[in-house]
């Protein structure tokens, strides 16, 4: 009974409790609350922007290029008089589809190269992590930029390389994880039912290595936003007139001695999404690490 | 010797659990006299560690110590500031905890870490503690120290590590020395080692102990009185060998009926499980703790909770139940020291000492073994590396058999089990089912061959996926299983209620859990079951209960098992025939009653030993007088304690000679130096009855060495006793 009650010592309490237990610990960190509450906040621009946005994000005026932050214009105009304010809004729709999509493909695909190789160990385990192995050896930016290069400038293409950066990392992780779940006994007791080993891996342990997997997630999300930002900086992502923030910056870099505002503000939204997605990654796993 | 050493006094104890506090201890009253050593037992969950936490004042955050007395030979325990906790802690009360391994730091050595003992209580130098510490580990049988003091934890066996821990405990000679479960998941040959240790330790070292188990067994071994501990109440205290012979309080009757006995068997009898389960600490009544599990209860037990009220004895001679438990010559009799507080024996009933139920239940006894093979391994041989996982393994199952794999930790035993399963494949040797060959892999097997071919895990805490409800968990077997009984009648079948089936492990006891594991093996109609050591972690009341299970199973189904356990106990009383392994090769098998009957193999002999040697311990105990019982019983323990202190590595597995006897390096009775260069041949002293031994003695069936008498025949070593 006293197992029951000392529920820091037992494995009674587990599951639900648990999770309650870990969002309660979460919301007591301030730093989790204030990056969740700006992460949180982007979402909701990228949903909202036409209704929040003050001008038509690509509404051209010639006239008024170059302006500066003004009372019309709080965040000043760019070189085509288009508002930075409405644009920088606009713009993370844009960050905020790609960066998630990588960041879930490239979990999907860990988790499933994870699974498989933790489940088979052996020959298929060998194989596929040296391939991961290799891919990994590669600088990412490299890659992308290499098969954005020879692919074309497409937003697939650039969430497919993204999340082939980031898979196999995942997948280490994952493996790691089934690796000792795999030893449990009721998976020896699901052998001996000769369940297909598609069903041993997605019924009975992937449940089980979803802690991990989810942390993985909020990690690569925040990797995933800076990668996505960068690719579309060297102007592989969103072409022209997109909003997109990486790409502004790029194209506004020129006029920064005189103009900073046009680069300063897409650069500023860059930074707060990326560093609150991090610290609400690390956030996040020492909570379930705890 | 003032006053007693440990004197707890009405000591109330709650955990708070999200802000709602439940009383896990309550009114519990504990003296320790100097050179007194008290058992604490219970079941799991009743409250004693938490008893021996609030002692060490190191309950965990969410426990309060809300009313009662702790005083430390005179000092208030309760009284005392962090600071000085700190430095009490170790030098006046230490606490061996059941886990060796987390007890000990890994990087650093075992002599470092005995030595910062010295360093940090006594303020020794840097290489004064280094030789105190060389002489501690000594005195624990760590012989010669110095080639244990540059080791590290994982380099120790478990028998080794709890030593060091032990000595790191007596370091500074506190006055009261804790042991929490300390061989708990130890072999019983290893922990026989720790207890004869124990023993001789007393006395020099070991002035006030209380040492806490789930196993009866052990507290006769070590102690002088004993505390049963039941739902955070003492139930029963009074001196061992009286509150175990002869018990006042219904509880502890039916806890002693629990084990099953020498002339058990699953054939005939069940064992008197307790019915229920103990109450959550949250809802207790407001009677007798015990009253609705108890079969004595009357309407008055369950109103008013009975005062812990002296008991006397029904019996007339104490000393003729001491003859019964082979116990002459211990505790407070002959030239020893009058212990205080032995004379005082209390029990918490107001029906105490009122003979329960009778006779064991009878069972519905089992179609016998039938002559029909429905297993046959053989020369089966894996190695891990250069490490023997088992060699020429040779095992016969029939149908509605229970074959016994009875060996130690390492023997080898999950490894012929996991082969057989078609978990892990062996590298040779051969499996017939059903006289055809068995493929290696469970994968390759025909369907119908894998259905029938099931297993109960050892672990009841990793048995069933976390994630998934039992209802889900049986659904799922049974469908992959072909199995024709609903999920919940195959629910009842194992006796878990129907709202079970909605639950997940971790709203499971451990017993319940173990009970859906094999539910979830019979789900099917599985011809073998294998049971790898599927009783070894539960509680003796929830053990019968699971006993029971498997026994009534197999007379209602004519299910064979091959029931792989450490505990010979468990063994004789469900296996009808033995197979003992050590060092990954079987080296005696045969019927079960013959090999508990003898001749043994010394190896079996010395498990037997460390099992069922009631009160050996006495022998070796200063001060309590007389030199122990003469004869058979020095003669029956062959193996460490011959000469004084036992060594450690002598009770020990040690690396297995692949071209000799795999027992040569331990064996007692060596006959010289052909049991290292040959392979030991198969002798056979009775028909099916094999012994793979050198020892001439079991050459012919009846030979001078081995005299049979009264069904406790010894094996005599040629120049022993």
């Amino acid at each position: 009974m006293t197992a029951i009650i000392q529920a820091d010592t037992s494995a009674a309490v587990a599951g639900r409790a648990r999770a309650h237990g870990t969002l309660r610990y979460l919301l007591r960190r301030p730093a989790f609350v204030v990056s969740a509450a700006i992460a949180l906040g982007w979402v909701v621009v990228a949903i909202a922007w036409p209704v929040l946005a003050p001008y038509p994000p690509d509404q051209v005026h010639p006239l008024h290029a170059f302006g500066r932050p003004s009372a019309a214009h709080l965040l000043g105009t760019d070189w085509l008089g288009r508002d930075v304010l409405s644009r920088t809004l606009a713009g993370s729709s844009s960050v905020l589809v790609l960066a998630p999509a990588s960041a879930l493909l490239a979990v999907a695909v860990g988790t499933a190269i994870g699974l498989t190789a933790g489940y088979y160990r052996g020959t298929v385990d060998m194989v596929l992590m040296r391939i991961t192995d290799a891919v990994v050896t590669i600088p990412g930016i490299i890659l992308d930029v290499l098969v954005l290069a020879s692919f074309g400038r497409s937003e697939l293409v650039l969430v497919l390389v993204v999340a082939a950066g980031f898979a196999p990392l995942v997948s280490r992780t994952v493996r790691a994880a089934v690796l000792a779940e795999r030893e449990r006994d009721y998976i020896d007791a699901a052998r001996l039912r000769q369940e297909p080993a598609v069903y041993i891996m997605v019924a009975e342990l992937l449940p089980n290595v979803l802690p991990p997997i989810l942390v993985e997630l909020t990690i690569r999300l925040g990797y995933a936003v800076f990668a996505v930002a960068t690719l579309s900086f060297f102007g592989l992502g969103p072409q022209q007139p997109s909003p997109d923030w990486g790409l502004t910056v790029s194209l506004g870099i020129q006029y920064v001695q005189n103009a900073p505002w046009i680069v300063l503000a897409p650069a500023a939204a860059i930074g707060s999404l990326v560093v609150s997605v991090t610290i609400l990654g690390d956030e996040i796993r020492a909570a379930v690490e705890r | 010797m003032s006053g007693p050493v440990l004197d707890v006094a009405d000591l109330r104890v709650s955990y708070t659990s999200q802000s709602v506090p439940a009383t896990v201890l309550s009114r519990v009253t504990i003296t320790i006299g100097a050179g007194e050593a008290v058992g604490l037992v219970g079941e799991s969950g009743c409250g004693k560690s938490t008893l021996a936490l609030a002692v060490m004042r190191a309950l965990p955050a969410n426990g309060t110590i809300e009313a009662g007395r702790i005083a430390v030979a005179g000092t208030d325990v309760l009284a005392l500031t962090d600071h000085q906790l700190r430095a009490w802690r170790g030098s006046a009360a230490a606490m061996v905890y059941q886990d060796p391994t987390s007890s000990l730091t890994p990087t650093l050595t075992v002599g470092e870490q005995v030595a910062e003992v010295f360093r940090y209580h006594e303020g020794a130098r840097r290489r004064a503690a280094a030789e105190a510490a060389a002489d501690i580990l000594a005195q624990v049988g760590l012989t010669p120290p110095r080639q244990f003091l540059g080791r590290y934890p994982h380099q120790l066996s478990g028998g080794q590590r709890q030593r060091v821990v032990i000595a790191m405990a007596l370091a500074v000679r506190p006055r009261l020395l804790i042991l929490d479960e300390p061989t708990t998941g130890l072999d019983a040959t290893v922990q026989a080692g720790i207890l004869d240790l124990l023993e001789s330790l007393r006395g020099e070292f070991i002035d006030a102990l209380l040492f806490i188990t789930h196993n009866l067994d052990l507290i006769t071994r070590t102690c002088d009185r004993i505390n049963v501990l039941y739902a955070g109440r003492v139930l029963e205290s009074g001196p061992v060998v009286d509150v175990l012979t002869e018990p006042g309080h219904p509880y502890t009757a039916a806890l002693l009926a629990c084990v099953p006995r020498a002339q058990d068997r699953a054939a005939s009898v069940r064992l008197p499980a307790i019915p229920g389960s103990p109450p959550r600490p949250a809802d207790m009544p407001p009677g007798c703790t015990f009253a609705a599990r108890c079969g004595l209860a009357t309407t008055a037990c369950e109103t008013a909770e009975p005062p812990l009220g002296s008991y006397r004895s029904r019996a007339p001679d104490a000393r003729l139940r001491q003859g019964a438990l082979g116990l002459a010559g211990t505790a407070g009799q002959g030239g020893g020291p009058a212990r205080p507080g032995t004379a005082d024996w209390l029990v918490r009933c107001i029906r105490a000492g009122e003979p329960a139920s009778a006779s064991p239940p009878p069972g519905s006894a089992p179609p016998p073994p039938s002559t029909e093979v429905l297993l046959d391994v053989h020369g089966l041989t894996k190695r891990y590396a250069d490490v023997i996982g088992c060699d020429d393994v040779n095992l016969v199952v029939h149908r509605n058999e229970t074959l016994g794999l009875v060996g130690e930790s390492g023997s080898g035993k999950t490894t012929v089990a996991r082969a057989i399963a078609g978990l892990a494949p062996a590298d040779g040797g051969e499996i017939r089912w059903h006289d055809s060959p068995l493929a290696g892999r469970v994968a390759r097997r025909p369907r119908d061959v894998a259905r029938g071919l099931q297993l109960v895990p050892q672990h009841p805490d990793t048995t069933l996926n976390p994630r998934r409800r039992v209802g889900a968990i049986l659904a799922r077997a049974v469908k992959r299983l072909r199995g024709d009984l609903p999920v919940p009648e195959l629910a009842a079948a194992v006796r878990l209620d129907a709202h079970h089936l909605a639950s997940r492990a971790h709203q499971l006891s451990g017993g319940q859990r173990q009970r859906a594991a094999i539910a979830r093996a019979f789900a099917g109609r599985p011809e073998l079951v294998i049971c790898d050591e599927p009783v070894s972690s539960l509680d003796v009341s929830v053990q019968a209960v699971i006993l029971n299970l498997l026994a009534d199973l197999q007379a209602e189904r004519g299910t064979s098992y091959l029931f792989i356990s450490h505990d010979l106990a468990v063994v004789r009383y469900l296996a009808h025939t033995v197979a003992v392994i050590y060092g990954g090769r079987i080296v005696e098998s045969g019927p079960a009653d013959q090999v508990f009957a003898g001749p043994r193999h010394p190896y079996t002999e010395l498990l037997l030993t460390a099992a069922f040697r009631p009160g050996a311990g006495g022998a070796a105990r200063p001060g309590a007088g007389g030199a122990g019982r003469p004869g058979a019983g020095g003669a029956g323990r062959p193996a460490a304690g011959g000469a004084g202190r036992p060594a450690a590595t002598a009770d020990e597995p040690g690396p297995a000679t692949v071209t000799g006897c795999v027992f040569a390096g331990r064996c007692p009775v060596r006959v010289g130096s052909v049991c290292e260069t040959e392979p030991p041949p198969w002798r056979e002293p009775q028909p099916g009855h094999r012994i793979r031994c050198h020892h001439p003695a079991f050459a012919v069936a009846a030979v001078p060495g081995i005299q049979p008498s009264n069904g406790d025949t010894v094996l005599v070593a040629p120049g022993d006793g």
